[in-house]
């Protein structure tokens, strides 16, 4: 019978102690040399292994896009009006004006998918572009940024299918920079504003910093349609 | 502040505001479970949403049986395993160690432990994730994953021994009537597993 690796690692942890298959292991230990010298080799690693665990580096913080997803999905959820969530304690807002032009953006591709569910967010320059369809106009779960969510039902509105090009949104994003005199946005979600399909932008300078942008965005400024602070 | 318990029981009970306050004081750690349960992003998010979303809808039935961050737990691992068992069946390992490799820092002939974690069947997997790398007690990690104690020490013992293979601790000298684990991304010349 060739070593059993199961066994051997069973056997080296003390866990078959004082059963019979810890006495067949030892029986086979005394008197077998593959075993014996499996057993050794097992003993030697080991402490390698668990070396190589403990060194492995901690995942870090649940990412922003990643709770913004989850914000999205529950969001979405029947049973969220069911148990009367978050609506209506919303953010305050404030309309700012859209000033400003410019396409100064990196460029890169951006997939325009169907909804934040299904597709992965993809990236344009330094900012993560997602496409939950929700509405930003109440408060989220998890309250990570300014721009929950309520009603996600997925998907690119039509008035915003222009901004699905690369070229249009990074003149988009760039005209958002400027107007609101931030650096390049983190986030940008294609979501809705009361109802009416906008650009969700999170601003680079911490949570609790978001703006709307309207379908015109990066045509002439930023189309600007609201300031979401955060609640907390 | 009001303890896990309550905030679950608030939530239950229709506060608006209770199972975001429960989560947000979890959310790391849950994240860290599933990422290194399913060993991908895009998967560890799918999964921490339906785990979430689980969690927010059952909430109501919670026995209270064990601790919040338990039953949190559980859910996660659950839909983890869920992906995982749906994802592709796990290569078998083959059965007989044979000599230490004492030439285990050659990058070329070893699995980033990353990759090894993903080459062990699922539940030693999650076994170890709890314990080695999450530090959970083993009754915890044994209530998580609904077995008994003795089931989870077997489950982290033996996906020890199998890391050990995968990450070049340990070898085989030859086996023919055994399956090869997940090979590594290159061998040296002459080299058998």
């Amino acid at each position: 019978m060739k070593p059993d690796l199961g066994l051997l690692a069973e056997y080296a942890e003390g866990l078959l102690d004082g059963t019979p298959a810890g006495d067949e292991v030892a029986r086979r230990l005394g008197s077998d040399p593959a075993w014996a010298r499996a057993y050794r080799a097992l003993a030697v690693a080991l402490p390698a292994v668990r070396a190589d665990l403990a060194a492995l580096a901690d995942p870090g913080p649940l990412p922003a896009e990643v709770a913004r997803r989850v914000e999205a999905r529950l969001a979405s959820s029947p049973s969220r009006r069911r148990w009367r969530w978050a609506a209506g304690a919303a953010a305050a807002v404030a309309v700012v004006a859209g000033v400003g032009t410019g396409a100064t953006w990196p460029s890169a591709t951006v997939d325009p998918g169907t909804s934040g569910r299904a597709t992965p967010p993809s990236r344009v320059g330094g900012t993560v572009v997602t496409h939950s369809g929700a509405d930003a106009a109440s408060a989220g779960v998890l309250g990570l940024e300014a721009s929950p969510r309520v009603a996600a039902d997925g998907g690119v509105p039509p008035a915003l299918s222009r901004l699905v090009a690369p070229t249009a949104l990074v003149a988009c994003l760039d005209a958002v920079e400027r107007a609101t005199s931030t650096g390049p946005p983190p986030s940008v979600d294609f979501g809705r504003y009361e109802g009416r399909p906008a650009l969700v932008v999170v601003l680079a300078g911490g949570p609790g910093r978001t703006v709307v942008a309207g379908p015109a965005c990066g045509l002439h400024g930023a189309d600007l349609r609201a300031r979401l602070d955060s609640p907390r | 502040m009001a303890d896990d318990r309550a905030l679950l029981a608030a939530h239950a009970a229709g506060d608006p505001d209770a199972f975001g306050t429960l989560v947000r004081r979890h959310r790391d750690r849950l994240w860290a479970v599933a990422l290194r349960t399913l060993g991908d992003r895009e998967e560890a998010a799918d999964a921490l949403q339906d785990a979430l979303i689980s969690a927010y809808r059952s909430a109501g039935g919670f026995r209270g049986d064990a601790a919040v961050t338990t039953w949190l737990h559980r859910i996660v691992v659950n839909a983890c395993l869920d992906r995982v068992r749906r994802r592709r069946p796990t290569v078998p390992l083959p059965d007989e160690p044979a000599v230490v490799d004492d030439r285990t820092d050659s990058v070329a002939t070893r699995l980033t432990v990353h990759a090894a974690l993903a080459g062990l069947p699922a539940e030693q997997r999650a076994a170890l994730v709890l314990v080695d790398l999450e530090g959970m007690p083993v009754a915890e990690a044994a209530s998580v994953l609904g077995v008994a104690e003795g089931t989870v020490k077997s489950r982290c013992a033996r996906g020890r021994a199998r890391l050990a293979v995968l990450l070049g601790h340990l070898r085989y000298d030859g086996n023919p009537g055994a399956a090869a684990p997940v090979p590594p991304p290159s061998r040296r010349p002459g080299e058998d597993m």
